[in-house]
């Protein structure tokens, strides 16, 4: 049993990229040994900006030796009626290499042939290994490419050099001129301490600028690694760097420690250091999201808050070396943190003395898609969607004033100087200018609100007003873009239109009721026809509730809505998202109730029922049930059972309680099962059968008020 | 270290590996890397090493001479080391060594940042290498110029003049960097800043400057059918500056923008394509003897 290690010297690769790459690298290397028959006990991984490593434990120094078996001819052919060898045996021996008496006759499929059985022994783990090393290397994939010399390999950034090991043996191979080998490169700026390793002296660590270092054996890759000032394991410099920034932020405030960030610094060093730093007092009067965007994105610093979460002049931020110099280094920061701070300033006090309405104004020059004009035409759509959902919601006067107010504003931020240099605050910019114009103060909300949810998971709009303008917001792009046919397809959604689709679905779930196709013809008729090219309202409708289904199961799917209750449900109709929600929380409380697993049944039944009447060539003609028709008691009972169930199935639904509707709908299954036991529907007599398949089509409507049953229970049998 | 000391130092330091110290391009350039120096050696098979400082405009970086770090004119210091050598990442460390920086009392960054000109057809694939959490290097692997696939590809590398010297000096913001003994930076280029603002942001007029974009661009065209490359080239620049400054006027749609540098794109894309057949008609001369 040995260590294999294999490591990937690199120019500094890009941080995000680094972790997807070592779980590749790690599955790649773990496969190979597999089929070439190497156990081997674990395999973890290593990585720095400047190294993918792989470490597997308990590899076995060879393969296990094997048989090969080569077939020769048939028995049939092989021997003659005295049971002698023929030429053709002896043929087959000589081509083998093999003595007559070495040749083996087997039972195959197929019947009887002459074997040669030949060992394999199996090959030395280095060899076998240095064969797909490379092709491991090789095959790794980054989500851009690049070349750095006319050689033909393509890699995240250049790499530099290439260690692998079994043991104390190098695994030789070359990749793209490379050679692999034991040396390893330890940390670029703080090189080697003298006496590490055998590490050579002072001088030449000088004469070391690469500062080289070798590996004896694979099992001791992170050791030495750690003598050069790398911290190879990323999970444990994530740590360090947690606790040196918990322990420095203790003694001012908290600092707003977030994981991305963390992960983004972490795998953007080596040898971390965290130290803290400060800024001029003055610049907190900047809107608190751009400090912290700032601090958080561009340079990659925690923002620290008092305990009631008040940002505070001070930060913590990482370097990448030791302690030396390290008042240097702050003092650095801290002039580049104000730096990009008074490049804040310089944008808000330009920004400030342009007047609100003539930020409106501006909007004209600024396109929201080319073929949907501008972002000043989007403003007015919003104010009169905003109009048009208030009406349908009837929210109150107050509430009324406030979304027109904010619809109009919405957009007004992204014709700002900061927009250019920070536009991830787009909503949060427009709430602090509107604020500072003096507009109201649920005005300025829901502006920032509108944006709401901005990526999975995010929160929902907090307010009213937010909630409708961001509906207006969502129905507004989606349809413009479905009414160009800029439709997504497969992974292709530049302008996340399907965030779009589920933040909107995500809202109306929990809004009062709205019809869907009221909304999508709202927002069309408002666009008005945009020339050649611009799809009809009736395409915009199929191809815009098709794309809102898939979101809509996806919502139904994260309250605990089974996948097949969804389908149910939403094949029967979802124009109102939000009774399609408890249309679906009340059938995924009772389907596996017992009661109404008779209610499912029937449901099947009478579905079954008319899907043969419709394929079989005894067309029936719709129209009303005619009472003197129904010769049967059970008949006249399931007529009768309809007609009370109607009204009150009819009321439910508008009462919107989807529960009362199921228990009407149960209760109507016993006169059908009656029905359907006794009375032959598909009778001979035309009037007849027609006037019975008349009343199945009347009680099947009743059952997809609330969603496909029959194909519920079809399923669950 | 004054400014004029730094690149004094980097002249030296890179003209003692080999390169041949150009002077700035006489138009306004966008980038350094559009010097023609840059551009058209990083073309074809050729080897190439230049270094050079170069006064880069971008119009829109304008803070009427208010922010300590960004203004409209700066200066770049680019190197174009072609075939890209091994060890371009520690050579380049070396000079900031030479330049009077110890690394291990820094924090030195390699920050990934692809760099890209979309009017050039321009890419390149690396960092901004930060020094005490300061941007003040590019470093990039250019793998593409005027659209055309670089083999080999070429490593450029562009300090940020006054970002370095702010460091070194250890003053807060360009305007009071020492230029030479007794003459501060904003001395030389503080009024000169303010009033380009003013132009560019007030004063330029769209029209005329659409009109300037277009006659540069027929001039362009010109000199392509004559089969005049360089002179050609120095038109695209100037159709290129110019949409820059429209630009910084909010004067272009986002349509307007994207046909206009599709438009100099595909004059940078001639140019290079004309150049390159010329080099291969002289047999690339500077093509080592294998």
């Amino acid at each position: 049993m040995g260590d294999l290690v294999l490591e990937i010297g690199t120019e500094e690769l890009p941080a995000t990229w680094i972790a997807p790459a070592l779980a590749q690298l790690s599955e790649a290397v773990a496969d190979r040994l597999r089929r070439e028959n190497l156990r081997f006990q674990d395999a973890r991984t290593y990585g720095t900006p400047r190294r993918l490593a792989v470490l597997c434990g308990g590899v076995i120094p060879r393969q296990p030796d094997t048989v090969i078996e080569v077939r020769g001819p048939s028995a049939k052919q092989s021997f003659d009626a005295e049971g002698n060898y023929t030429s053709a045996a002896f043929g087959f021996a000589r081509s083998q290499d093999v003595f007559p008496e070495d040749l083996k006759v087997k039972r195959v499929a197929g019947g009887e042939y002459l074997f040669v059985e030949r060992p394999r022994p199996g090959r030395p783990t280095v060899e076998v290994a240095a064969a797909f090393l490379p092709e491991v290397i090789r095959d790794l994939t980054f989500p851009k490419m690049m070349r750095w010399d006319a050689g033909g390999l393509r890699f995240a950034r250049p790499i530099r050099w290439l260690l692998a090991l079994y043991d104390a043996d190098v695994i030789p191979f070359e990749l793209d001129g490379i050679r692999s080998g034991r040396t390893t490169r330890g940390h670029r700026y703080l090189g080697l301490r003298i006496g590490d390793c055998r590490s050579p002296n002072l001088q030449s660590a000088i004469s070391n600028p690469q500062s080289t270092i070798e590996v004896r054996e694979a099992g001791r890759y992170a050791a030495v690694l750690r003598s050069a000032h790398v911290v190879a394991d990323p999970e444990e410099r994530r740590e360090r760097i947690r606790r040196q920034v918990e322990a420095l932020a203790r003694e001012r405030g908290a600092a707003l420690l977030e994981e991305d960030l963390l992960g983004e610094i972490t795998f953007g060093v080596e040898h971390p250091t965290a130290f803290p730093g400060s800024f001029d007092p003055q610049f907190l009067a900047l809107p608190r999201e751009a400090l912290i965007l700032v601090m958080r994105k561009r340079q990659q610093y925690f923002p620290l808050a008092d305990a009631e979460g008040r940002l505070l002049p001070h930060f913590i931020a990482v370097r990448d070396g030791g302690e030396e110099g390290l008042d240097q280094v702050r003092a650095g920061n801290e002039r580049m943190l104000s730096a990009r701070f008074a490049d804040v300033r310089f944008f808000c006090e330009e920004d400030l003395r342009t007047p609100l309405p003539r930020r409106v104004e501006q909007l004209r020059r600024l396109l929201f898609q080319e073929r949907l004009g501008s972002l000043y035409e989007k403003a007015e759509r919003l104010a009169a969607l905003a109009g048009f959902l208030c009406d349908v919601w009837s929210v109150e006067e107050s509430i009324r004033r406030t979304v027109l107010a904010a619809a109009w504003l919405a957009k007004a931020d992204l014709a700002s100087g900061v927009m250019k240099e920070l536009p991830e605050l787009q909503g949060t910019i427009g709430r602090e200018y509107a604020l500072r114009a003096g507009e109201p103060e649920a005005v300025a909300d829901a502006i920032a609100d509108h944006y709401r949810p901005r990526f999975p998971g995010d929160a929902l709009p907090a307010t009213e007003a937010g909630r409708i303008l961001s509906v207006a917001d969502r129905a507004d792009t989606l349809v413009g873009y479905f009414g160009i046919g800029m439709v997504p397809a497969g992974s292709q959604d530049p302008h996340a239109l399907r965030h779009q689709a589920a933040g909107l679905v995500s809202i109306l779930v929990e809004a009062p009721p709205l019809a869907l196709p009221d909304l999508i013809e709202g927002v069309y008729s408002l666009y008005g026809d945009r020339g050649a090219g611009w799809r009809s309202r009736e395409v915009v409708q199929a191809t815009l509730m098709d794309f809102l289904r898939l979101r809509l199961e996806n919502a139904l799917a994260e309250r605990g809505i089974r996948p097949d209750t969804a389908d149910a449900i939403l094949d029967a109709g979802f124009e109102d998202i939000q009774f399609t929600l408890s249309r679906a929380r009340a059938l995924e409380s009772v389907r596996d109730d017992p009661a109404f697993a008779r209610a499912l049944s029937a449901a099947a039944r009478v579905e079954n029922l008319l899907r043969f009447a419709a394929r079989s060539e005894l067309v029936h003609v719709p129209g009303e049930v005619q009472i003197d028709l129904l010769e049967e008691d059970a008949e006249r009972e399931l007529y009768g059972a309809y007609l009370d169930a109607h009204p009150r199935v009819a009321d439910a639904v508008r009462r919107v309680d989807p529960g009362a509707v199921l228990r009407h709908l149960g209760e109507l299954a016993p006169a059908v099962e009656e029905f359907l036991d006794t009375v032959l529907v598909m009778s001979d007599d035309e009037v007849l059968r027609t006037n019975r398949l008349r009343l199945l089509t009347e009680v099947n409507a009743l059952f997809l008020r609330i969603g496909d049953l029959g194909r519920l229970a079809a399923d669950a049998a | 270290m004054t400014l004029q000391e730094l690149f004094l130092a980097l002249d030296r330091f890179w003209a003692a590996r080999g390169c041949a110290l150009l002077q700035p391009h006489d138009g306004a350039l966008g980038a350094a890397a559009m010097h023609p120096g840059a551009f058209f050696r990083a073309l074809g098979p050729e080897p190439w090493r230049a270094a050079y400082a170069q006064p880069t405009r971008r119009p829109a970086d304008g803070r009427y001479a208010r922010s300590p770090d960004r203004a409209q004119r700066y200066y770049s210091y680019l190197v174009v080391l072609k075939p890209s050598p091994d060890d371009a990442q520690e050579v380049y460390l070396e000079s900031l060594s030479q330049l009077g920086i110890p690394l291990r009392r820094h924090d030195v960054r390699f920050v990934d940042d692809d760099w890209e000109s979309a009017s050039l057809g321009a890419a390149g694939v690396g960092w901004e290498v930060r020094l005490d959490g300061m941007a003040v290097t590019r470093f990039a692997y250019l793998q593409q110029m005027a659209s055309i696939a670089l083999r080999p590809a070429s490593v450029a590398i562009t300090y940020g003049a006054e970002r370095l010297a702010m460091l070194l000096q250890g003053v807060g913001s360009l305007w009071d960097l020492e230029w030479a003994p007794g003459i501060r930076y904003g001395e030389i280029g503080l009024h000169a800043e303010a009033s380009w603002c003013r132009y560019q942001f007030e004063v330029a007029d769209t029209e005329r400057l659409s009109a300037w974009l277009a006659a540069a661009e027929a001039e362009a065209t010109a000199a392509l059918a004559a089969g005049l490359v360089v002179p050609a080239y120095d038109c695209a620049l100037r159709c290129a500056h110019a949409l820059s400054l429209l630009e910084s006027r909010g004067a272009l749609g986002t349509t307007e923008r994207a046909t206009a540098v599709e438009r100099v794109r595909r004059l940078a894309r001639q140019c290079a394509e004309g150049y390159l057949a010329e080099r291969e008609r002289l047999g690339f001369p500077l093509m080592q003897p294998a």
